[in-house]
């Protein structure tokens, strides 16, 4: 079942940048998507037209069946969270326990349950000690988690995440990935995930390649990320084993397309075996 | 930023903290009243007295309250010499230099200089024992009844508090943004004032272009988190009012009653 429905999106911020052109695609529910493309293809802007931040000029937005409209649109933002990129940003109370709470008081929750919730949730994205901490005490992978937990708080069924992880360092970045992993895992969360992480990529259900506003291609991690020219023809990154398979194959070795470390490991070593 | 302490507030355990901020800003603004009717002698010493015992009882360095008073010396040295140049009434104190100095030059200053010492003691305990956030609560509810005339109280509230949140990031951003201006050499230390200036002009472009990106961004993130102003929200943070806290509000109406009738007999 289609969770997100966009067809033939159009918009522009002004009359030079048309930065998304009539752009269709779908979302299955409980599925992992990822959406990669160079700075200024439009994924952000494709983002922000979802939850309805920005206003369509033209086409049609569907979120769990129901038309994104102004008069729909606080039944969609109750089911779509987002977490932007800058973790700084987003932070809006003055510490944890506030800035989870930022989200419930706009839902108004009421405020004798609240203390569960933020509890329940800072538990999950593993911040219950920090719960007093301001922003400036804590790091940018722990904001960012803080940042997870307001979204989820709110119980949506879809959550966006635009490059959440690209201001952080390596260990930041590690930390978020698996635990967005883990979270599509455990609930039927369906997530929509744009980044430039190409190991992200691969684990996930469905790719979306965004070129100059437009979609260039979209389909199984495995069937996209073999098309090695074009994704360097518009300045993507392929994956290391792909890398790999490619130069192997210019040295004249029959080798299957890899995506993962591990199965090329494998394959490798059947060949060697067969030999 | 070690010295930016006046407004700083001090996590302490007093009862003074544990006030509801409704009724430590409505005695700060009695106390203040009460500082301005002119009581005398009588009512300055009665106010000194309150005003110490409160900072003490909030458990406050009196000296640290004191000394916020520095900046102010050479203010009141000034004030000093204007009064004894102009204010030619009550005894002759004594002559100097064939210039009468009169008591009451003398007393106005030392007034003046009461009073101000009074307020900084009165608003520091009041930042100093209240979190920023309950601070803008209690703002907030004060600020409500002038929703008739359509004073946007919450929208107000909301604005102190992303302002005070962003404080110690933006100083934060500060630092980098001259570090990396210093890397190119730019000195706001040291050269001509035009210098200064291209320097000072280095540091405020860039942090205002980043301070509009992150105000967008942050708008943004508002929004998508159900966030929508003039609507109706709930609030986490409840406010009680005690049986201490309507003690202290009718205490501080007490006091202004004795120092008009103490202006009054005086
Ligand atoms: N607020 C804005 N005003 C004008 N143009 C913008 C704005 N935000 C983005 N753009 C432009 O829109 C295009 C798409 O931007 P964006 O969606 O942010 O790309 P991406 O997230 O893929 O890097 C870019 O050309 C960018 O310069
Ligand atoms: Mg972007």
């Amino acid at each position: 079942m289609k969770i997100i429905d966009a067809k033939n999106i159009d918009f522009s911020y002004d009359e030079i940048t048309h930065a998304v052109k009539s752009v269709s695609f779908s979302v299955e529910r409980g599925s992992y998507t990822t959406i990669i493309g160079h700075n200024g293809s439009g994924k952000s802007t494709i983002a922000k037209l979802l939850i309805g931040l920005l206003p369509c000029d033209s086409g049609s937005i569907h979120i769990d069946g129901l038309e994104l409209s102004l008069s729909n649109l606080a039944k969609i933002r109750n089911k779509v969270g987002i977490v932007f990129q800058n973790p700084d940003n987003q932070f809006i109370g003055a510490t944890v326990r506030d800035d989870i709470a930022f989200g419930l008081e706009n839902h108004r929750i009421d405020s004798n349950l609240m203390d569960d919730i933020i509890n329940e949730f800072a538990i999950k994205v593993n911040m219950f000690e920090y719960l007093d901490s301001e922003p400036t005490k804590l790091s940018g992978g722990q904001k960012q988690r803080v940042a997870i937990a307001g979204a989820l708080a709110m119980n949506p069924e879809i959550i966006i995440f635009d490059e959440s992880t690209s201001m952080l360092d390596p260990q930041g970045k590690n930390e978020i990935n698996n635990f967005i992993q883990e979270l599509h895992k455990e609930k039927d969360l369906t997530i929509l995930s744009i980044t430039h992480d190409i190991e992200e990529v691969c684990k996930s259900d469905n790719v979306i390649v965004m070129f100059e506003g437009k979609i260039l291609m979209e389909g199984k991690p495995c069937d996209i990320l073999n098309q090695t020219e074009k994704l360097v023809a518009c300045n993507l990154d392929i994956p290391f084993a792909q890398k790999v398979v490619n130069e192997l194959r210019l040295k004249g070795i029959s080798i299957s397309d890899n995506l993962t470390l591990e199965s090329l490991v494998s394959e490798i070593c059947l060949l060697s075996l067969k030999k | 930023m070690a010295s930016f302490t006046l407004g700083k507030y001090l996590p302490y355990n007093s009862l003074i903290h544990k006030m509801d901020p409704r009724a430590k800003i409505i005695v700060m603004m009695l106390l203040l009243c009460a500082i301005f009717i002119p009581a005398g002698f009588i009512g300055y010493g009665i106010l000194v007295v309150i005003v110490t015992s409160i900072v003490l009882v909030s458990k406050l360095n009196l000296k640290f309250v004191v000394n916020s008073m520095k900046p102010m010396m050479f203010m009141l040295v000034f004030l000093l010499i204007i009064n004894i140049l102009v204010i030619k009434t009550g005894p002759i104190l004594f002559s100097l230099f064939s210039l009468d100095i009169y008591l009451d030059a003398i007393m106005q200053t030392f007034y003046i200089a009461i009073r101000l010492l009074l307020m900084i003691m009165i608003t520091t305990c009041l930042t100093a024992t209240t979190k920023p956030l309950e601070l803008t609560l209690g703002i907030e509810d004060l600020l409500k009844p002038l929703k008739v005339v359509k004073v946007p109280a919450h929208e107000i509230a909301m604005m102190i508090s992303i302002a005070l949140r962003f404080i110690p990031t933006l100083i934060e951003e500060t630092e980098r943004i001259m570090k990396a201006q210093a890397s190119r050499g730019v000195d706001l230390q040291e050269g001509k004032i035009k210098e200064k200036i291209g320097g000072i002009l280095s540091l405020i472009v860039p942090l205002f272009v980043s301070s509009f990106q992150r105000a967008e961004e942050l708008a943004f993130a508002m929004e998508a988190r159900g966030y929508s102003p003039g609507e109706i929200r709930t609030r986490y943070k409840q406010l009680h009012m005690k049986y201490g806290d309507y003690l202290a509000i009718v205490f501080g109406v007490l006091l202004n009653i004795v120092m008009l009738t103490l202006s009054m007999v005086f």
